[in-house]
């Protein structure tokens, strides 16, 4: 017979590699960041040893900067309330679906996440920039020249077309989770589609809907490489300057800063509405 | 009856693509009658269930409510209180708005809402939960609060869907007890599905047995046990025997085998038939039993399972009948495997199908 080794020992063993991993490749580079963004910026030396809150007092004081992390999250909100209102019909769809195309249709959402951030950038590019497929029908109905690149409406497109799948795929596996008969029920106690949907669905999904705009409002925040491509060097959201004042600027204490405004703003913002949706959902 | 139905499906019929998963059902109901659909998986009742509810579409027929046909209507126009067999309550509101749901989709006056509300949870006797969630509920209590919520909007039809399978098994007799005092109380015309003859049996007025989408009897419990329309009804209910053979005389039904069963001469169409007979029917011949041997089998096993003994008796040639004896009465021991009994049964007990499955007339004794 074997000697049963104590639970608590084994419980150590098996969280202790991811626990290890988690301390080294987060929480030590975050408190190296946070250390850095009370340093203080020169020239010549690019960083010197201090301990002063003139990189956060610079970036809120600054209309620019306030600027850009506003328009950072205003991309965010309209992104990830497009992407609930464009994705919630097609995860209904394909939740409550017992077709045998439907996995064709999971396949379908989850295809472009095969294809990274950039490639799918510069594919909007060719749609959109001046020469591309956009400008060609704009030609031939007689206009000429014609580009759509360098706007929030780009950056808003790009990052709608990434985030999309990550919703609907969220919404799906939330939505399969509410049973059918439930729907019947509001069915048959005489509530019409729209009221089923408010007084039942809506209600039923709306972890998911938490869980899914959370993350998608997440990625939205910290999008780089659409922002970058199709936003131009006038449009400015907050990664893309993070990553100018970290590696064009060497401005590594305002860049680390900016890293923890942007983390902190996003972290707020994600638990106020988590809170929000559970009292909600309490509520009920 | 046919003028004053309350409930009259006509010639519905549900096909998907090729299959035709339920075809023609006719059926009539009285009002306040339960009518109880019964039939093994897959064949047709709950589909039935769910064209009358309007969850499917029919693709021909009509539902005729009071000379009204529904067919057409969406279910939520239908006012059907459909009661599930996972009850399908919503999870994220209390008892009292389950029960309301349909009240508030309604919109009526809040003291309405109220009065029916404080009625039905009376009804119940589920006063004390008003405020709890489905999830903090017993099974059966759930289903009390499905069914209640099915009756607060005063549906024009019950329909249950294997209201009791996901309860106990001691739990199950009181809810379908209190289902039936409910239904009848309420006056409410009802439609229920089961797999369970039991079940059917004690919550029925009238059965409708089905099978791979047709109807195969509509009548009593007393018709369906007592004259089976066809081999189906006789064996699903109540497990007839069902022997092959061939009426070669009034008198001689021979098996494949070549064994020989005496049939009392109240038969003249000759040919293949099936001889339908109950287990509980059949008796071992004693000395002092009135009736004619019928019939001379081996013992092939014997369980005694308290209130009968289950015999299985085998034919010579092949062939093998299951009897059941009270136990008790006659002081008759249990007989052994391989003992060579005779058996006979009472004059009307057996029924005989034609190769068309139809049952063949009788004359009288």
């Amino acid at each position: 017979m074997t000697k049963r080794r104590p639970e608590g020992l084994t419980a150590t063993l098996l969280i202790g590699p991811a626990t290890m991993v988690v301390l080294l490749s987060l929480v030590l580079p975050l408190a190296l960041l946070a250390r850095y963004s009370m340093n203080r910026y020169d020239r010549r030396t690019f960083m010197v040893e201090a301990f002063t809150p003139e990189n956060y007092l610079r970036f809120v004081t600054d209309p620019f900067y306030t600027g850009v992390l506003w328009t950072t999250f205003s991309i965010a909100i309209v992104t990830t309330l497009l992407c609930l209102i464009l994705g919630f019909p097609v995860a209904y769809k394909l939740a409550r679906s017992q077709s045998r195309w439907k996995s064709i249709g999971v396949l379908l959402v989850i295809l472009p996440l095969f294809i990274g951030s950039t490639v799918r950038a510069l594919g909007w590019m060719g749609v959109l920039g001046r020469g591309g497929i956009v400008d060609a029908i704009y030609g031939a109905l007689g206009g000429s020249g014609i580009s759509l690149l360098n706007s929030s409406f780009a950056v808003a497109l790009g990052i709608l077309s990434i985030n999309l799948p990550y919703m609907i795929l969220t919404l799906q596996s939330v939505i399969e989770g509410i049973d059918a008969r439930v729907e019947e029920a509001a069915d048959s106690l005489g509530a019409s589609p729209p009221r089923r949907f408010w007084h039942v669905v809506l209600p039923l999904a709306l972890p998911g809907i938490g869980t899914g705009g959370i993350l998608v409002f997440i990625l939205a925040m910290n999008a780089y490489a659409t922002p970058f491509l199709l936003g131009g060097a006038r449009f400015q959201m907050m990664a893309p300057m993070l990553y100018r004042e970290f590696a064009v600027n060497n401005n590594w204490p305002f860049a680390a800063a900016i890293a923890f405004i942007l983390m902190l703003t996003t972290l707020t913002l994600t638990a106020a509405s988590s809170l929000l949706v559970q009292r909600r959902y309490r509520a009920h | 009856m046919s003028q004053d139905a309350y409930l009259r499906i006509e010639g519905l019929t549900k096909a998907y693509g090729a299959t035709t998963a339920v075809q023609d059902v006719n059926i009539e109901v009285s009002r306040g009658e339960m009518i109880v659909l019964l039939g093994p998986s897959g064949c047709g009742k709950t589909t039935t269930l769910r064209l009358v509810a309007g969850f499917v579409e029919a693709t021909r027929g009509r539902i005729l409510v009071e000379g009204e046909d529904y067919a057409a209507l969406p279910p939520y126009r239908r006012e059907m209180g459909m009661v599930f067999q996972s009850y399908a309550l919503f999870p994220h509101l209390t008892v009292a708005q389950n029960i309301t749901f349909g009240l508030r989709m309604r919109k009526l006056p809040k003291a309405e809402i109220a009065r029916r509300l404080d009625e039905v949870l009376e009804m119940v006797k589920l006063t004390p939960m008003a405020d709890r969630y489905p999830r903090q509920l017993s099974g059966g209590q759930q289903q009390r609060v499905a069914l209640s919520r099915a009756l607060a909007i005063r549906p024009k039809v019950l329909l249950l869907d294997e209201p009791l399978s996901n309860l106990d098994a001691n739990l199950r007799q009181s809810v379908a007890r209190e289902i039936r005092q409910l239904q009848k109380a309420a006056g409410l015309t009802a439609l229920m599905v089961t797999h369970d003859q039991d079940e059917a049996m004690t919550m029925a007025d009238r059965l409708v047995l089905m099978s791979e989408g047709k109807v195969q009897q509509i009548g009593s419990q007393e018709e369906l046990y007592e004259q089976p329309l066809n081999p189906f009804v006789a064996r699903f209910i109540g497990h007839s025997n069902l022997v092959a053979g061939e009426l070669v005389d009034a008198d001689t039904f021979r098996l494949p085998g070549g064994a020989v069963l005496k049939l009392a001469g109240r038969y003249t169409q000759r040919g293949p038939h099936t001889l339908a007979l109950r287990p509980e029917r059949v008796r071992l011949h004693g000395p002092a039993d009135d009736a004619p041997p019928r019939a001379t089998v081996q013992v092939e096993d014997a369980t005694y399972v308290g209130g009968h003994v289950d015999y299985l008796l085998g034919f010579a040639g092949g062939g093998s009948l299951a009897l059941h004896e009270p136990t008790g009465a006659s002081g008759s021991a249990r007989r052994a495997t391989g003992e060579t009994v005779t058996i006979t049964w009472d004059g009307l007990s057996e029924r005989l199908f034609g190769s068309d499955d139809a049952a063949v007339a009788a004359q009288a004794a």
